[in-house]
């Protein structure tokens, strides 16, 4: 099934995604962010808050976005 | 409150109208600010280590890998972005934009629409980092301006302001005159803002709110409530400043100097000395002595308004004027006895 990746850690690029039916949000998570901790991030499917053993669905749209950000004076 | 459905349509339909409007055949854009950023650090480096300015040349290179990552990163996300097949065009439907508004609704509780002025705006809960409290802030957007063609399109403002002792335009320490600085999050939040991922754009905003860098901020927050002293420059907190009591300029302990008449405290441009006994003594305390006009603290200038040198002159003259002429005592006693000539006193009497 085809799922829209919206990753905002880093550049923030978004991309279509085939990824097996039954892919549960943590099993995203992981297979895309490696060591990066689910806590230190708002993952939103279809701008809705989710568990982590939610199933994705065909067509979702996913969004990783880091709950931490650091400024700069630059 | 939230707002009635067709209102936030209403929203959803402008805001589509800017982002189509101002739709570039490209979003693509060559890292050339964080390349030049990286080229003059590593230009200065060389001078540094040519110089043998050790420690500047090992805080450029820390500088110039932090810069060498962002690099990376920014070119990584434009080969991500080129190898992406769904890159182009992605710019919210008024559909994705309406539930964005939506999601922001439920998110933030509030969300404000001006449709006049083209902005929307949500609130923050108040933040504290590192026990220092900065208050809650309003983030900003002006939709007309998605593109920063005319500047960042959006603003924070403290609701409650707490800035930096330092700098009243500092509200945060990554906020300078109601312009974040974002440092790890501009790309992100630039595409957000160029697709219309409205969501995303207050979401991350507001998580660089909520996160302090101590390695490049514009106050520290270690340093939120200190002063910085205006003679040597040290930074100390606001409790431990001291004023120049002439000038009122603020001081350090060890640049402050008290008056040894009156205690208050002075900067070294407004500080005098005694020109008799040499200590600290303010222009206000020092007194003049009538005689030889030396500036004199209260202790050196006695009841007469004589320094002590003056005094003991004086009164050293007055003694010598007082005492009658003397011999001197120091001849031999024998000698000094008066040998009158004979018929001394006696006179010719006529007969």
């Amino acid at each position: 099934m085809k799922l829209l990746l919206i990753n905002n850690d880093g550049g923030g690029f978004a991309d279509y995604i085939d990824v097996p039916a039954g892919t549960t949000v943590a099993q995203l998570f992981e297979q895309k962010m490696g060591d990066a901790q689910a806590r230190d991030y708002l993952i939103r499917v279809n701008r809705q808050p989710c568990p982590p053993d939610q199933q994705l669905q065909d067509g979702d749209r996913i969004s990783i976005t880091p709950t931490k950000i650091e400024g700069a004076k630059r | 409150m939230k707002h009635p459905r067709k209102r936030l349509w209403r929203a959803a339909s402008r805001i589509h109208q800017c982002l189509v409007s101002e739709e570039t055949p490209s979003l693509y854009e060559m890292p050339f600010q964080a390349w030049w950023y990286c080229d003059r650090l590593l230009r200065k480096r060389q001078l540094a280590q040519h110089r043998g300015w050790d420690s500047a040349a090992s805080k450029l290179e820390r500088d110039l890998k932090t810069g060498v990552v962002q690099l990376i990163q920014q070119l990584t996300t434009l080969h991500s972005e080129l190898s992406s097949d769904a890159s182009q065009h992605q710019i919210s439907s008024v559909k994705e934009l309406y539930a964005e508004l939506l999601a922001l609704e439920e998110e933030y509780g509030e969300v404000n629409l001006d449709l006049r002025e083209h902005s929307i705006s949500v609130s923050t809960e108040p933040i504290e980092l590192e026990g220092v409290y900065l208050g809650p802030f309003e983030i900003r957007l002006k939709y007309a301006n998605l593109k920063m063609e005319d500047g960042s399109p959006y603003c924070v403002f403290a609701r409650d302001p707490h800035p930096a002792y330092t700098n009243d335009c500092v509200t945060h320490p990554h906020v300078q005159s109601d312009v974040v600085c974002e440092g790890d999050g501009r790309l992100a939040i630039r595409r957000s803002l160029e697709q219309g991922r409205l969501f995303d754009f207050f979401t991350m905003v507001a998580s660089l709110l909520r996160t302090y860098n101590p390695d490049s901020p514009y106050v520290a927050l270690d340093d939120w409530d200190s002063v910085e002293c205006t003679e040597c420059a040290d930074v100390i907190s606001a409790n431990a400043q001291t004023r120049c009591d002439n000038c009122e300029i603020t001081l350090c302990t060890g640049c402050a100097k008290d008056c040894s008449d009156c205690d208050c405290p002075f900067c070294h441009e407004c500080l005098s000395y005694c020109d008799s006994c040499h200590s600290n003594c303010c222009s206000s305390c020092l007194r003049q002595c009538i005689q030889c006009h030396a500036d004199c603290c209260q202790h050196c200038l006695l009841e007469n308004e004589r320094c002590s040198d003056c005094d003991a002159e004086e009164e050293l003259e007055e003694t010598e004027e007082e005492l009658p002429e003397t011999p001197d005592t120091t001849a031999n006693p024998v000698t000094t006895t008066a040998v009158q000539s004979d018929c001394l006193g006696e006179t010719v009497v006529p007969a």
